[in-house]
């Protein structure tokens, strides 16, 4: 199951044997490290069904003697690493060689040396596994967030998206299973439509080389992959629950996989049910929200050569909205400064319509999607060297938003937007004289957005329908110490917008746009020794502007401002470099540096205009998209020492600089910098907690000061200092493999606000939450 | 060869799908409050005083010379009404018949008795009369099912040292009506949120 990311068994030996049934095979092999090879001693290997086992000697060899002909599930076990559990069936002596990734668990996130760790030479940061079933309390961003040059921003803790290097939305190409997500990504209070319990592995690429897939890269491209589907014939599972102090949650995840001759199927489900979450001193209210998930994975081998896979998933989910912060925010009329109500909501101790009460009611302001995926992929493999990949992803999204509403219409959505996509693919791939691999595919994404008309008011967005259709071309050099990239895409898309306009007799008004997008990355990568090495990015992309930035016009309430698009933007162009090195001394002192700079031409970004609408709700600032040229500057740091095997101490610390060249001044909205350490004790030799793994954390966030007093009508929040605890263990219950685990978050119940959390205005972060969680496999 | 074939395929696909979109549904805006009057009556009899604010675009831009103002008597007592709606009659006259010239149906329309609504949902509004003038009271008359006001109806009283000004009239929706001096007026305590929010300047008859 989840092991399979790092498992590599090589059977390697067959031997006929003439005996039908028989008692005399034998089970051997050497179980290594995955990251330098080396072996691993004192390692436990040992058959499920009859607890016959032995132990790695020196040189990592392991032999289990006088087993009887039969199906057998052999367990690999050494302290630090979680236990493999592998399929076997048992009709002739075996080798069984295991790689353990005992290293890469002691490291987290920081990669390992050694060959060509990386598939390319972006600079990639993973989340693994195991830290996706540790954080299972938290949503896709959230998951994000302690890797460095990561951050999100949130409407509330339910609603969260990633940012990357200080960019977000549709600049961050988010991709479920290869396929990009399609959905109303451009709203800062849209969070993404994934279920991260879904996924194995989720992967950050920070440069904007990401080019075969059809989207905007600008910023960085995040995969969420699900976990692949085990060898094994017998039917396994996991079954999750887990409970949270901080709003009363409960979650049950179960999924469910065979890989039998004819067929290859996982199911997974996830259920979720969140109350009102509460700050260091009260409770949030109406910020539950309750969410259904299910994800059906199916791979077949049509033929030698034809393998076909199918995934099909369902999101769906009611989310609460701070009620405090549905408020209006007027301004005075002669001065534009702040009502004297907008004064005293921004500097209340508590916000508005706070209760003494826990509830897991969710009323208006709420949000409820829906989001369903099904994907067709097919591969064919011509030679070893060469394959051809045949894909359709069609995508619903639907978002409803309610507001509180006069006579019983808080009933009826404010906002209400159906999405549809179709995307086809077809991609060909070749490698030559095993150093240069060629990648290149065509695409074409059709999207049909529609609003729905019973709202009673008029669309925030327009309707419209879009074609897509693009083409690109990899190129990747693979020599000694050296590796090359280089890639091209282009993209042509055709909009036909539908808007309603705000004249008296709301006229329709339609708009074709043609835009034609761009891509280029090279990249390189040295090894300098085999302990470090060196890359460098280098790409040039280009991003049409969103349909909000074109068509956006009317009162954002949850932002106080009356936002206007432009229809007649430009694309945006951006220049991303990044240098990276990695590498350790001794495989003791582990390091990772990011240095980037990124330069946007025609950067569209919402600023407030000194001028003020009056409308009968009052007076608002404008908020006007505009378009000047910004740079953004950064750098991202991580290390690890590891004091023995069992315990490391780790820090990491980004930091990023946005400027608006055209203006001179900050960019708004760039993520404070910030620093993490961390403490991780593995040392428990034996008894119950002989698995288990405690850690530390210490989070710190920088006040952002790199900004103007006018560029936001409450100055940015105060520094503030976390500190999380986590302590998991695995243990068996008769045969049964049992993990568990304790989350501490905000251990000392600290009370603060962050800077890219909206509801900042109004409230605080969350106070102190525990979370408890256990999970059985079988 | 195969890609020659896909291309093929895609310029296909395409041309099944549509290139333009259905013109959108033009929803309906019930809860749009185009007009605010107020009208005050002197109880000794006299002609009414009217104030008025249109603002037919909504969200959009309030356009100054579509408010109409007014002036009161010294020593006076108004009954004084306020009325919320969509839009008035001349407007929907003004559209039907832009309408019959492009020879379309009149399909939207905007909520009439947004009074009644207001009314009716008593407890979670309320009108807010703030002023800084000399010489005038503003005094609820109508209450809600708490025995709260709403400010549908009160009356305006002027005084020997009445001399004109601003009154910033505030409709709160969902306001915390037992908050204290919420019912005598005060918006300090009363939170909530704005469905009106405008200013008429009082003038003084001389």
């Amino acid at each position: 199951m989840k092991f399979r990311y790092y498992l590599t068994i090589a059977i390697l030996f067959v031997q006929y044997s003439f005996f039908a049934q028989n008692c005399s095979y034998t089970i051997s092999g050497i179980i290594k490290n995955t990251s330098n090879k080396t072996p691993i001693v004192g390692a436990s290997v040992f058959i499920k069904e009859t607890g016959k086992g032995a132990i790695s000697n020196q040189d990592g060899y392991y032999e289990i003697k006088n087993i009887c002909k039969g199906n057998y599930h052999i367990i690999v076990r050494h302290m630090g690493c979680e236990d493999k559990e592998k399929s076997i069936a048992l009709s002739n002596h075996l080798t069984v060689d295991v790689e353990m990734p005992h290293l890469v668990n002691m490291l987290d996130g920081i990669h390992l040396l050694n060959k060509h760790p990386k598939k390319s030479t972006q600079s990639t940061q993973v989340v693994k596994l195991k830290n996706i079933q540790k954080n299972t309390n938290k949503n896709l961003a959230n998951q994000l967030e302690n890797l460095t040059g990561v951050s999100t921003v949130k409407n509330g803790n339910s609603i969260a998206k990633p940012v990357v290097h200080g960019l977000y939305g549709s600049r961050v190409m988010l991709l479920n299973n290869g396929v990009v997500q399609s959905g109303q990504q451009w709203g800062n209070d849209h969070a993404p439509e994934i279920d991260p319990l879904m996924a194995g592995t989720i992967k950050v690429t920070k440069g904007v080389g990401a080019l075969e897939y059809q989207g905007s890269s600008l910023g960085a491209v995040i995969n969420v992959i699900p976990k692949e589907i085990q060898e094994d014939p017998h039917l396994h599972g996991g079954l999750l629950y887990f409970t949270e102090t901080n709003g009363n949650g409960h979650n049950v995840n179960l999924s469910l996989e065979q890989n039998n001759k004819q067929i290859a199927w996982r199911v997974t489900g996830t259920l979720k049910k969140y109350g009102d979450r509460k700050t260091s001193d009260y409770y949030l209210n109406n910020t539950g929200y309750t969410e259904a998930n299910l994800a059906v994975q199916l791979e077949k081998n049509m033929s030698d050569s034809w393998m076909s896979k199918v995934y099909a998933s369902t999101f769906n989910t009611t989310l609460g909205v701070l009620r405090g912060a549905h408020v209006t925010l007027s301004t005075d009329s002669e001065n534009g400064e702040l009502s004297e109500y907008a004064q005293s909501v921004l500097h209340a101790d508590e916000p508005q319509y706070t209760e003494t009460d826990f509830s897991y009611d969710i009323d208006a302001p709420k949000q409820k999607v829906y989001h369903h995926l099904l994907k067709w992929e097919n591969e064919v493999l011509i030679t070893d060297d060469e394959k051809y990949t045949f894909n359709y992803a069609g995508q619903i999204d639907k978002r409803e938003e309610y507001d509180v509403r006069r006579s019983g219409r808080s009933d009826t959505p404010a906002l209400g937007l159906l999405q549809q996509t179709h995307f086809l693919e077809a991609t060909h791939q070749k490698k030559y004289q095993n150093q240069l691999e060629v990648k290149k595919g065509i695409q074409y994404t059709f999207t049909d957005n529609t609003n729905d008309p019973e709202t009673g008011i008029l669309p925030l967005i327009p309707d419209y329908l879009s074609h897509q259709i693009g083409g690109f071309a990899l190129f990747d050099l693979d020599l000694d110490k050296w590796k090359f990239e280089f890639g091209g895409r282009y993209n042509f898309t055709y909009q036909n917008v539908a808007y309603i306009n705000r004249n008296v007799n709301r006229d329709v008004e339609k708009y074709d746009n043609y835009f034609h997008n761009y891509s280029l990355a090279t990249g390189v990568d040295y090894h300098a020794t085999h302990n470090l090495f060196w890359s460098f990015n280098l790409g040039l992309t280009s991003r049409n502007p969103d349909i909000n930035e074109l068509y956006s016009y009317g009162l954002h309430q949850g932002v106080s401002g009356f936002e206007v698009g432009n229809p007649d933007f430009k694309k945006e162009t951006g220049v991303k470099a990044t240098l990276g090195l990695e590498g350790n001394i001794d495989f003791k002192w582990f390091f990772e540096s990011l240095v980037y700079a990124q330069y946007i031409d025609n950067y569209i970004y919402l600023q407030s205009e000194n001028e003020f609408t009056t409308t009968i709700r009052g007076t608002f600032p404008v908020f006007e998209y505009q378009q000047d040229n910004a740079r953004i500057l950064g750098f991202d740091f991580g290390t690890n020492y590891l004091f023995t095997d069992n315990f490391k101490v780790g820090a990491k610390y980004s930091f990023i600089r946005g400027d608006n060249l055209s203006e001179s001044t900050p960019l708004v909205y760039m993520p404070a910098n910030n620093g993490l350490l961390n403490a991780e004790f593995k040392g428990f030799k034996q008894g119950f907690f002989r698995n288990s793994v405690l850690e530390i954390q210490y989070k710190y966030v920088f006040k952002q000061n790199h900004l103007l007093e006018n560029q936001d009508i409450l100055p940015p929040p105060n520094a503030y200092q976390l500190v999380n605890v986590n302590f998991t263990s695995e243990f068996y219950v008769s045969k049964t493999k049992v993990n568990s685990y304790i989350k501490l978050d905000n251990a000392f119940n600290v009370k603060y606000r962050d800077y890219l959390n909206r509801l900042r205005y109004f409230s605080d972060d969350l106070g102190r939450s525990i979370v408890l969680g256990i999970k059985v496999n079988f | 060869m195969k890609f020659k074939a896909i291309i093929a395929a895609l310029v296909i696909a395409s041309s099944i799908v549509s290139c333009e979109k259905d013109d959108p549904v033009i929803p309906n805006e019930p809860e749009l409050i185009a007009n605010v009057t107020l009208t005050l009556t002197p109880e000794a009899g006299g002609e009414d005083v009217v104030f008025h604010w249109h603002d037919e675009n909504g969200d959009g831009v309030v356009d100054d010379s579509e408010k109409t103002e007014g002036s009161l008597d010294s020593n006076t007592v108004y009954t004084t009404v306020i009325s919320l709606n969509g839009e008035d009659e001349d407007h929907h006259e003004e559209e039907e018949e832009e309408h019959e010239e492009e020879g379309e149906e009149h399909d939207h329309e905007h909520g009439d008795d947004i009074d009644a609504e207001v009314k009716e949902e008593g407890t979670e509004h309320q009108f807010f009369y703030t002023h800084q003038i000399d010489g005038l009271t503003v005094l609820y008359t109508d209450k809600d099912e708490n025995g709260k006001p709403i400010g549908l109806e009160t009356t305006f009283t002027t005084g020997e040292s009445y001399t004109g000004g601003a009154v910033k009239i505030v409709l709160r929706h969902e306001p915390n009506k037992f908050a204290e001096g919420v019912a005598n007026g005060d918006v300090t305590n009363a939170g909530g949120e704005n469905d009106v929010d405008i200013t008429f300047d009082l003038g003084l008859n001389r």
